[in-house]
Formats: C-alpha cells, structure tokens, sequence
C-alpha cells in the first residue's frame, strides 16, 4: 500500500506545486492578446473611458484600437458569439459607465453551442470569481475537477502555451487585443481556401436538394449538412436576439455598435437570407436609439487584403478601420 | 459514462473497495448492479437490449447442452444468432440496407419509399454481440458447458471493463475469473495501475490531442495540400492506436484490480512486416473471433489456394463492415485483404525472401507496410468514398518535402501532434508487464504528463461509435 501511496502523494505535492507556479509565474506571460488576460482584465478593468470591443477571430484581426481611438481595447476571442459576448456585455454593463461598446457581428453570432464556443482556459484563472463560476455553471461548461487545485487547469495547458507562443513577430503585429497580420497567401493559396468553400456550397446545395427529392440521407449525410448550414447560412435565435435587445433597452446610457465585419466574397456566397440580417440591422436601426448597426460585409477589399478567406489581414484591417472611423467617431467622442 | 471522466475515477475505487468487502459470493451482485449502472449512465432505455440478449443466450446455451437432438440444438443456436444479430442488423445496418437496395432498384425504375429511421447506435452493441454469440457458439460446438448460474452469466455478458469496446472475451477465460476468490498481489495492482495511467496518456495526451490536428484537416480538405493530407493520414493511425488501446489498458487495468486478466488486444501492431502480423496483432479479440468462427468453418469447406485467398479477403471485408454501415468501411477492409493476399503471394518468392534476410530491407519493407496501413485508414476516416479518394488524388499528386507547405495551417496543433506522437513512440519501449526498476518514477511522470498535457474535450473513444 505504502508503495502507492507515496508515489500519489507526490504526485499530489508535485501537481499543486507546479499549479501555483503557473499560476503565479507561467500566466504572468500573457500578452494582451490572451483570452484569459482579455477576461481577467474585462473583469477588473474600471476605467471610465474605455471602449470594448467584443467579438470572434475576425473582430480581433478587424478593430485596430490605435485606428479607432486611444481608449479602444479589443476584448476579442476566437469561437466567440453571444455565447460568450452576452456575458462580456453583462460584465461590461455592470459597471458604471457610460461609453460605447463596439461588437463584431457575423453570420454564426447567435448560434448556441456553449461546448464549443467557450474555452475553459479563459475562464480558469479567474475561477473563483462568483460570476464566471454563474456562468460556467449555467452553461453547462461547470466541472467539478475545476475547483481542484493540481488539476484545475487539465486540458488547458497548452492553449495557455500556444498563446504565449503568439508573440509578435516581423509579420505580426499586435495591438491592445488585437492580432494583425502583414500577410497575404498568394493567389494560389487563396484560391484554394475560396475553391474548399464553394466545394462546401456545392456539397450542401447537393444534400439539400437530395433531402428535397425524398430520397434518404444516410447519417453521415445528415450530420454534414447540419454542420455545412450552420456555418454558411445567418443561423436566426429570436430569443437570443431578443435578450440582446433587453440589454440594449435596460441600458440606455450606453451605444451598441454592430459591425458586420468585411468578409470575402466566397464567404458570402454561402449565405442564402442575408435579407434577415438585413432587416434586422433596419430594425435595430430604427426601432432601438442605442443600438447602430452597420454593415460592412460587402466592403470593397482586394484579395490581397484577406490572410484566408475567413479573416482580413493588417492592410485590410487599415482601410476597414479608416472607413469605420468616419461612420462611427461621433459615437466615439 | 466515460472512462474519461471525474465520474469514472470515483466510480472505479468506489466499486473496488465494496468489491472487497463482500464475500466472494455476493460480489457477482455488486459488479452486475455495478455494470448496468455504468451502462445506464450513457443511455438508460438500451439496457433491455442487453437484457434480453442475456436472457436469450442464457436460455439458448442450457437448452442447447440439454438436448440430443442435434436439429433441436440448431433452432437454439439459430435463436440466438436471429435475436443477437437481429437487433446488430437493426441498430448498426438497417438503414444502409434500405438504402443501397432502394439505389439497386432504382437502377430498374423500381422506387420505393423507404424511411429514414433516426436510429441512435447502442455504445458496444458490436462488442457484447459478438462476446454472446462467441458463448452459444462454443456450447453448440461442445466448447464449453452451459453456464447455469444467470447471475454469472448476465455478468460475463456485462461486465463494465470490457462491455462497450472489449475485448471481446471467450466465456471459457472470463467466467471462472468471476466466480473465484481472486488472488490479488501487490504485483496485480501495480500492474493495474500502471496500465490505467498508461491508458490516460494515450487517450487524454496523445489521441485527443492528435485528433485536433486530423479533425482540422478532414474538415478542410480542399483547402489543404498533399503533404498535410498524409501527415494527417499518418496522425490518424496514431490517433486510433492509442484511442483504442488507450481504452483497453484502462479496461484491462480496471479487471487487474479486482483479479480479472482480460485478453490482451494489441501487442505493438503498428510496425510489422506484412498485413497478416498486423491484423494477429491488431484488436487481437476481434480478428481471433472472426478466424474462429467465421474463417477455420469458411476453410473447412473448401481449402483450395484460390478458396483460402478469397476467404481472407472475404472476413477483411467483414471485419470493415463491422465497424460501421458505409462503403469506406468495406472499401477498407477489402484494400486491405488484397494487400494482405499480395504480400503473401511475394513472401514465398525469391524476392520475399531476399526483403527478409537483411535487417535493413526488412526495416525498410516494415516502414512499407506502416505507410499502406496508413493509406488505407484514410478510408477508415473518410466520410464517403469520393472523400477518401480525392485525399488520395491529393496525396499523390501533391505531397513535397517543403516545411513551409506542411506548416501553412494549422502549425501548433501539428507540432503538438508530433511531439505526443514521440511520446507514443517511448511507450513501445515498455515491456507488457510494465515493470519498472522505479515505479514510483513512471506513476510520478505519467500523472504530470496527463495533467499538463492532457486535453479536457470530454471525446468519446473512437470505438464507442461501433
């Protein structure tokens, strides 16, 4: 028995021990374009005149802070949708402010997949903070190992690695949370990442059409077509929307700013009810003072200004920030 | 429940610890109730499969022993394999059939209107069918003798090691295990242990991990190159040696523990001569079964060199098709019975035998055959045939040595791949008994590597799915 026992003792010792030395050493490392810093920061940040920006990968590498005033921070994170910006926005609306609050919107922006679009390793070194605990908990993303020390950050060490490894470089530029980069794929390499997309229109336009004709998919099929809609077309919440509304509506002495960020073009092509989202930024627009939308997705970029077909590089990112500035500065100042 | 969970690790010493403090036998009670719950936990309603199941084969076995009518033991026998195959048929292959026989008479103007039934698969149905067929067989066969003891029974056709992804055991191995006082050594539980961390490793540091890489890839694969196409084609072998004999250590880890030995079902397959070494040492519980009761009666008919041959291809196709209702499947099993045939064919030829008498052709002729097990896990992974043979297309018509273009995406998540995949590597050099001069050193590193490199993705293994 004692030969069990001491070996797990140690590694008991050994785990809680290297625990706290990341915590209080390793985390320390992070940049400003680390989730988990962006959170911790959201969190305790209380300064008046700061504006949020909250949004996915493409408002990180969209809002340039520098472009957009000197109190801009880009609160950004890859996978994020109101999944995770509904509880930037109550953490931001809890504090007494009164400024703006810029949010990058895109077709997936209301899809609930909590699994997928929040990352623990945001939220664990801030793990003891009530809030986030509400959250985590109401979004089934709760685990009881989490409130283990040694073994609370299982599974997110080498997000926190890879993040670390983002450091700038001659073709990275990074500024207040946000990422740019001075990169172009060449024609031949974007024209692959566009071609991969239309093959996936096509792949979905077939099974659809399958489905129509009655003829049966196999589950395979069914999963694949489930995924391919979910990405391509403007996936509607109307409670989501709704709850988003609310905020707005409780929260008069703030501005929403909505920006359906520059896409490609064939990253437009797979969106079939892009007239929902049309109607409703008009309805936005209209019917709510405090919220402005605006809708940049057809902005007029050259291809040399995308770094995939998904996501915009530093030069884009420069013209769309420079054209956004002049729709959005009275809200701004 | 997964043996990847919190759940799991509390479930396990729970069980273990009123596991020895009951009396020997009362403990079929314990694991029984203990088995159910642990299947239940996935999805409650499909327990009755396995109930049933249970009692058929229960019923089936007895009358078969009974009876000397060897017409009567037949209908017992054929109960059996209707109920057991009937609901596999059901849940696994009832809408490929309809299907594919609804495209067949299409071809001849005849439509049907078939439905598509949204059929949730029962986890291990595949494994525990096959494991309470293995048992009505070998009593119909004079094998064995019937067990008599429902209890005993219902826990060999259940017992929560080795119930949704085996290995599948013979009743002759795993019965008497259950019913005596096992003998358990300090031995038996260092072993036990070392196999459980082993497993974590391999599921939670090496597949999970990998498996961001692959999925990345697969999801993508218009938009990757050649080269990132094979190296995924490659990580996928990876990822699928370590899910599933990350599983069985655990599994096998948690029988040690309470004095059970299941079979083991791997012994390093991946770097072998031929085919045939691979599939003997390859999920070692199926091949067995399949050799045993479908091949040996299959070759009993008809032994010809011609004959042999297509009954190899023959239970390669069926050893796909078992792991899941879809052409890449068999596509897979069938590639892989011809290469099998082929190398056969050229081991007894001068050539073959020149490859195997220096050391270093035969090293060169294993990493052959580890590149076509590779290539052929791409039909395996695919999701349709037209997906797995543009990977092909773009394997050889794209693949360069280039870094930058094997790093164009997705970098960190291939470096990672790699560097686990190393670890994988170091593990090949343990021996099956897991004995280490310092032990307390491996527990020590192998809890620090799951810790800190372990991935929280809540995956299902691999084999669940069939």
């Amino acid at each position: 028995m004692k030969r069990f026992i001491v070996p797990l003792l140690i590694a008991a010792v050994i785990a809680i021990t290297l625990d706290q030395i990341f915590e209080h050493t390793v985390l320390s490392f992070r940049t400003d374009i680390s989730n988990s810093y962006k959170m911790e920061r959201l969190l305790g940040e209380t300064s008046q005149d700061e504006i949020p920006v909250f949004g996915s990968s493409k408002g990180r590498s969209s809002f340039i802070p520098d472009s957009l005033g000197e109190n801009v921070f880009n609160y950004s994170m890859e996978s994020a949708n109101f999944d995770v910006i509904f509880f930037l926005l109550e953490t931001e609306l809890d504090k007494d402010k009164d400024g703006p609050i810029i949010i990058e919107f895109n077709t997936r922006s209301f899809v609930h997949r909590p699994s997928h679009t929040i990352d623990l390793s945001t939220f664990m070194p801030i793990g003891k903070d009530e809030r986030v605990i509400e959250y985590l908990r109401e979004n089934g993303r709760l685990d009881r190992f989490q409130m283990v020390p040694g073994v609370r950050y299982f599974g997110s060490y080498i997000r926190y690695l890879h993040s670390i490894s983002r450091k700038a470089t001659s073709n990275k530029i990074t500024n207040r949370g946000g990422i740019f980069i001075d990169y172009y794929p060449g024609d031949e390499l974007l024209k692959r990442f566009t071609n991969s997309r239309y093959k996936m229109i096509e792949e979905r336009n077939m099974l659809e059409s399958k489905k129509k004709s009655g003829v049966p998919l196999t589950y395979m099929e069914v999963q694949m077509l489930d995924n391919l809609q979910i990405n391509s077309d403007f996936t509607e919440n109307p409670e989501r929307v709704l709850k988003f509304e609310e905020m707005a509506e409780n929260n008069p002495n703030r501005d929403f700013i909505v920006v359906f960020t520059p896409h490609h073009t064939s990253e437009l092509a797979g969106v079939r009810n892009l007239e929902k989202i049309d109607s409703l930024f008009a309805h936005w627009n209209k019917d709510i003072p405090n919220i402005h939308a605006f809708d940049y997705s057809t902005f007029p970029l050259p291809d040399s200004c995308f770094k995939n077909s998904s996501h915009i590089n530093l030069d884009g990112a420069r013209r769309f920030c420079s054209a956004l500035n002049d729709d959005i500065s009275y809200l701004l100042n | 429940m997964l043996f990847n969970s919190l759940d799991y690790l509390i479930f396990l010493p729970l069980v273990v610890v009123a596991f020895y403090l009951i009396p020997n036998r009362f403990r079929w009670v314990l694991l029984l109730a203990a088995s159910y719950y642990f299947y239940m936990c996935w999805k409650w309603q499909y327990i009755f499969l396995i109930l049933i199941s249970t009692m058929v084969d229960f019923y089936a076995g007895i009358q078969i022993a009974k009876t000397p009518d060897k017409k009567k033991k037949r209908w017992f026998l054929l109960l059996s394999l209707f109920v057991n195959l009937g609901f596999l048929f059901y849940f696994k292959y009832f809408n490929f059939f309809t299907e594919n026989t609804a495209m067949v008479l299409s071809q001849f103007n005849i439509f049907t209107d078939f439905k598509y039934y949204d059929i949730l698969l029962p986890v291990g149905i595949s494994f525990y069918t096959f494991q309470t067929l293995s048992y009505t067989i070998d009593v119909y066969q004079g094998k064995s003798e019937p067990e008599t003891h429902l209890g005993y029974f219902a826990l060999y056709v259940a017992y929560f090691p080795q119930l949704v992804a085996g290995p599948i055991e013979r009743s002759t191995r795993l019965i008497p295990q259950l019913k005596r006082e096992p003998k358990i050594s300090p031995d038996d539980v260092r072993y036990a242990v070392n196999k459980i961390l082993l497993g974590f490793f391999k599921k939670l540091v090496v597949a999970d991990t990998v498996s961001q890489y692959v999925n990345l890839v697969y999801a993508n694969v218009d938009g990757t190159t050649g080269s990132q196409l094979y190296w995924a084609a490659f990580l996928f072998a990876v990822q699928l040696y370590a899910d599933f004999s990350g599983y069985t250590d655990i599994a096998m880890g948690s029988a040690r523990l309470m004095g059970v030995r299941l079979m083991e079902n791997f012994k390093k397959p991946l770097w072998r001569e031929n085919h045939s070494q691979y599939w003997s040492n390859w999920h070692i519980s199926l091949t067995s079964w399949i050799r045993d009761y479908v091949y040996i009666p299959l070759a009993k008919l008809n032994r010809s060199k011609g004959a042999l041959m297509l009954w190899s291809i023959f239970i390669l196709v069926l050893i796909g098709f078992w792991h899941g209702a879809n052409w890449t499947f068999i596509m897979f099993g069938f590639v892989n019975g011809c290469v099998m045939i082929t190398q056969r064919l050229i081991r007894d030829t001068a050539f073959g035998k020149l490859i195997r008498s220096n050391i270093i052709t035969l090293q060169l002729q294993k990493y052959f055959n580890l590149n076509l097990l590779l290539l052929e896990a791409v039909y395996f992974r695919s999701v349709d045939i037209e997906m797995a043979h543009k990977v092909y297309w773009k394997i050889f018509t794209e693949f360069n040595l280039n870094i930058e273009d094997l790093l164009s995406l997705y970098k960190f998540e291939f470096i990672v791949s790699m560097g686990v995949s190393g670890l994988l590597w170091l593990t090949a050099l343990f021996n099956y008994q897991l004995r280490f001069k310092y032990n307390w050193l491996y527990v020590a590193v192998m809890l620090f590597l799951i810790i800190f490199l372990g991935q929280d993705l809540k995956n299902q293994f691999v084999y669940f799915q069939f």
